[in-house]
């Protein structure tokens, strides 16, 4: 019996599965987010944040990519009042999505902000470069020292393709950056 | 447990479906979610490995204590788990293979060339559509820039007609605004194009694909040279969707080939995913069916451990083991039905016995009470003398040990030679084969002291067998105590008879020696007087003696009053001072007192000291010791001469009348003294002292108070 399960085994590759399997979840490097500055600007009564941040997507997100799965991108910025023998008061909370996806009939990049505009580029560096000056409308909103500015730009794997979120490392798809930071030291 | 173990089965097979449905339909349950259920799976699986892991830790141990009906759970759950897992684990290998082949045959290289070969088809009709357009746009910004100023919207609009073109527009680079506008679709102001596009458009022409609402849209962008204003940048822009046909084709093909990309790219995750799904499930079932095979191994073996449990207990003779029945109308509930049955009827006829053993140890009880208690000895023997029953006074009045009563009565003879009478006697009359009773009475020394022993041999039937019915009854004391009384009697008669006569005699002796006195010779004077004398001699002899049988004789009329025995034997002792004997007293309470007829306890006392004094006749350092102590409820004398002692072989008769071995004296003396201390419920030993001498010891009741 055992003589024939381990030949049944050989035959059907469940080593080489269990080793893709290991070889699959020690996939190191799939890209990174950074953000290159965040600055403020006052129009008349409204307040605004301006985001500068880059994205780069290499190997298994890259492929990935480029067999056209969408890579969601969600964007999550905080602001609270800190105080110090009470809990924070939240002054703003507000989440951004963009998408990015390869269109294979139109040899195209797409980038989709927050489902609304469409963007198509020959290439991925193009996209790289309308990343800049991504705009949170924090309305009037008066902004001191003690404010703290929670700021978090991830890869959303919940909306990867089931199979691949199942196995992905969550090192090496974790294509995270998160900041907080008071007021004052962004200014 | 077994709730445990079910709830268990049940959470397992909620997450079995919870896993399959998860597979399926991916609206159900999240990524995040999936994880998640995976990983609750696996904990879970780990949970049920641990739960049968302790179930079969404590069936074993169940095992090793020996509990009935573990090794038949543990045969059940091993052909349980056996007949799960076997199929179970074809199944699954079969459908590894079976998913492994599958899923590779999903990325056949003609499927993925068909799909190639559609998207490149829709992506050539768009080069096609493309180029169609950029002629269109070509031909119509030459013409525009060619014709007249005034002639222009015009021409754009017949050109768009004609064309078939959807929008146009015509834009002022330089004043940045759209100056001419033609179209069909338009409902708002169109925006202005993006400045890159129109850098690409300053070669000659600039194309862009695009999807809007599901429809692609083919954008041109080319310059126009006016033929009045050169140094102007004019820019033609048309916009033609293509048709919903082709475009819904088109996007259909590229939907399909990027899921086919993707599941391409996700090729290994997706076996590792349903392999993973499919083992999960597959140690989820099986798991789950082995924790359910305790509990239904358990409910199956729990009546037959009970049948088996039960009959230990019948075996041990407990009849009051009852198995719940449960209403089971199986083979199994008939069973434990009449097992119950079977006990029930055993536990009567048990009780029946024990209430019938009561009854006969009652009797028995009853039957040992009364031998115990009667003072005649009863042994009972077979033909063979093995004695069958006895009673304590049949050893005691043969002075044997009572081992010999569990035996044979011929040991009797080799123990006790002095029975040896008796027993050839029972020996005689059980071998003779006579149906009548005997009866006789046996003179027997044991020990130095007579015994009468009357005995009555009585045979009868019980059962078929025969039996001897021995009845023995000491009369040593009953002989004695008729011998006194037929010595009392004959002293009362003597001192009745005697006594009348005899004053008349010693006042006629008198008077004849009185008035014969003068009116005789001297010599025959000499002799009246010694003959009166003699008479009245004789007489106060006779009378001396009637007294000694009168006393014998008299009825016990006791006047007790409290003495203090030191001083009351003191002066008894006193009055033989006058002897040369010397009277010690020790062990003595000087201020004892004690309830007697104070005159017939000096009469014990004279009647010792006088019996004593006649023994140490010719003693050189004669001595009597007397002592008398308590002793439990007693009162103990020790009379203690060192005299010649009493000869052997009257000694064991010394209180029968006339029983002396003095030359003068009555023999009265220590048969008074025996009756005097019989009546006060007293009792008296006379025996031999070492070295010498005679050591009467005699006992009175003494009451604290």
């Amino acid at each position: 019996m055992t003589v024939f399960i381990i030949a049944y085994l050989k035959k059907t590759n469940f080593l080489k599965v269990f080793f893709l399997f290991c070889f699959f979840s020690q996939q190191t490097f799939a890209g990174e987010i950074s953000i290159k500055d965040i600055s403020f600007k006052k129009n008349e009564k409204k307040s605004y944040l301006i985001l500068n941040h880059d994205i780069n997507f290499s190997g298994d997100a890259l492929l990935a990519l480029n067999k056209g799965i969408p890579m969601n991108i969600r964007m999550s910025l905080q602001i609270k009042e800190k105080n110090k023998f009470w809990f924070d008061k939240q002054l703003f909370a507000e989440e951004k999505f963009y998408q990015l996806r390869y269109r294979n009939l139109l040899n195209k990049y797409q980038l989709n902000f927050d489902e609304t505009k469409t963007i198509y580029f020959d290439n991925i560096d193009d996209i790289r470069s309308n990343l800049y000056n991504l705009e949170w409308t924090l309305g009037e909103l008066n902004l001191s020292d003690s404010s703290e500015i929670y700021l978090l730009i991830e890869l959303d794997q919940s909306k990867l393709p089931k199979p691949l979120f199942i196995n992905l490392n969550d090192e090496s798809w974790d294509m995270k950056v998160e900041i907080t930071k008071f007021y004052r030291e962004l200014l | 447990m077994k709730y445990i173990i079910t709830t268990f089965a049940l959470i397992g097979i909620a997450l079995l479906i919870l896993l399959g449905k998860s597979l399926s339909n991916s609206d159900l349950i999240s990524n995040e979610s999936f994880r998640v259920l995976i990983f609750f799976n696996a904990f879970f699986i780990f949970g049920l490995v641990i739960l049968i892991a302790v179930q079969i830790y404590k069936l074993f141990n169940n095992i090793k204590k020996e509990i009935v009906g573990s090794r038949l759970t543990l045969r059940l759950v091993i052909s349980f788990a056996l007949m799960v897992i076997i199929p179970v684990s074809v199944v699954y290998f079969v459908s590894f293979n079976f998913l492994t082949k599958s899923i590779d045959s999903w990325f056949n290289v003609k499927v993925e060339s068909a799909l190639q070969g559609g998207l490149s088809l829709g992506q050539k009709t768009l080069e096609i559509l493309m180029k169609d357009i950029e002629l269109k746009s070509r031909s119509i910004s030459y013409s525009y820039g060619n014709t007249n100023k005034n002639d222009r919207s015009k021409l754009l609009f017949d050109l768009r007609q004609k064309f078939g073109i959807s929008e146009a527009l015509v834009y002022d680079q330089q004043r940045n605004e759209i100056i001419e506008i033609a179209g069909d679709q338009f409902k708002a102001i169109p925006e202005l194009p993006s400045s890159e596009d129109l850098l690409k458009a300053e070669n000659g022409f600039f194309g862009k694909i695009f999807e809007k609402d599901n429809l692609i849209f083919l954008r041109a962008y080319v310059p126009i040279k006016l033929k009045e204003n050169i140094s102007n940048r004019y820019f033609l822009e048309l916009t033609q969707p293509i048709p919903s046909a082709i475009s819904n084709v088109a996007l259909s093909v590229e939907t399909v080939f990027d899921d086919y990309q993707q599941l391409a790219y996700s090729r290994s995750s997706l076996k590792i995913i349903y392999i993973l799904t499919l083992t999960l499930v597959l140690l989820l079932a099986i798991l789950s069916s082995v924790a359910l095979s305790f509990v239904i191994s358990r409910r199956f073996s729990s009546p037959i451990s009970q049948l088996a449990d039960a009959t230990r207990y019948v075996a041990k003779g407990n009849f009051k083991k009852i198995i719940p029945e449960h209403g089971k109308k199986d083979e199994l509930g008939l069973l434990v039905k009449s097992f119950n049955s079977m006990t029930d009827q055993l536990n009567k006829a048990m009780l029946l016995a024990t209430k019938n053993r009561k009854s006969l140890e009652q009797s028995k009880a009853f039957l040992d009470s009364i031998l115990t208690n009667l003072s005649s000895g009863v042994i009972v023997v077979e033909k063979n003398l093995e004695i069958i029953l006895s009673n304590i006074e049949a050893y005691k009045i043969l002075e044997c040990d009572r081992d010999f009563f569990n035996d044979n009565l011929n040991k009797l003879i080799k123990a006790n030679k002095e029975f040896n009478e008796i027993v050839l006697f029972i020996k005689n009359f059980v071998n003779s084969n006579k149906n009548q009773f005997i009866e006789k009475e046996h003179k027997i020394l044991f020990n130095k002291k007579e015994k009468i022993i009357r005995i009555q041999v009585n045979k009868i039937k019980d059962l078929g067998k025969v039996l001897f019915v021995i009845l023995l009854d000491d009369i040593t004391e009953v002989t004695k105590a008729q011998r006194h009384q037929a010595w009392s009697e004959v002293a009362r008669r003597l001192a009745h008879e005697i006594k009348n006569p005899l004053t008349p005699i010693q006042f006629s002796a008198e008077r004849l020696q009185m008035k014969l006195k003068g009116n005789l010779s001297a010599e025959d004077n000499v002799i009246l007087n010694k003959s009166t004398d003699t008479i009245v001699d004789q007489v106060e002899s006779l009378k001396v003696m009637v007294n000694e049988f009168a006393d014998y004789s008299r009825p016990p009329q006791l006047k007790k009053e409290s003495i203090q025995v030191y001083d009351f034997i003191a002066k008894i002792v006193d009055l033989y001072s006058s002897n040369n004997i010397k009277f010690t007293f020790s062990k003595f309470n000087k201020n004892l007192n004690i309830d007697v007829d104070k005159n017939k306890l000096r009469q014990v006392f004279i009647n010792l000291i006088e019996n004593s004094i006649d023994a140490l006749e010719k003693i050189k350092e004669p001595e009597i010791k007397i002592a008398f102590y308590k002793k439990n409820n007693l009162l103990i004398f020790d009379f203690i001469d060192n005299g010649d002692g009493i000869p052997e072989d009257i000694i064991h008769r010394i209180y029968e009348p006339y029983v002396t071995s003095k030359i003068k004296g009555t023999g009265l003396g220590l048969a008074i003294v025996y009756k005097i201390i019989e009546e006060h419920d007293g009792g008296i030993t006379i025996i031999n002292n070492k070295p010498r001498g005679v050591k009467v010891t005699f006992s009175l009741p003494y009451n604290e108070e």
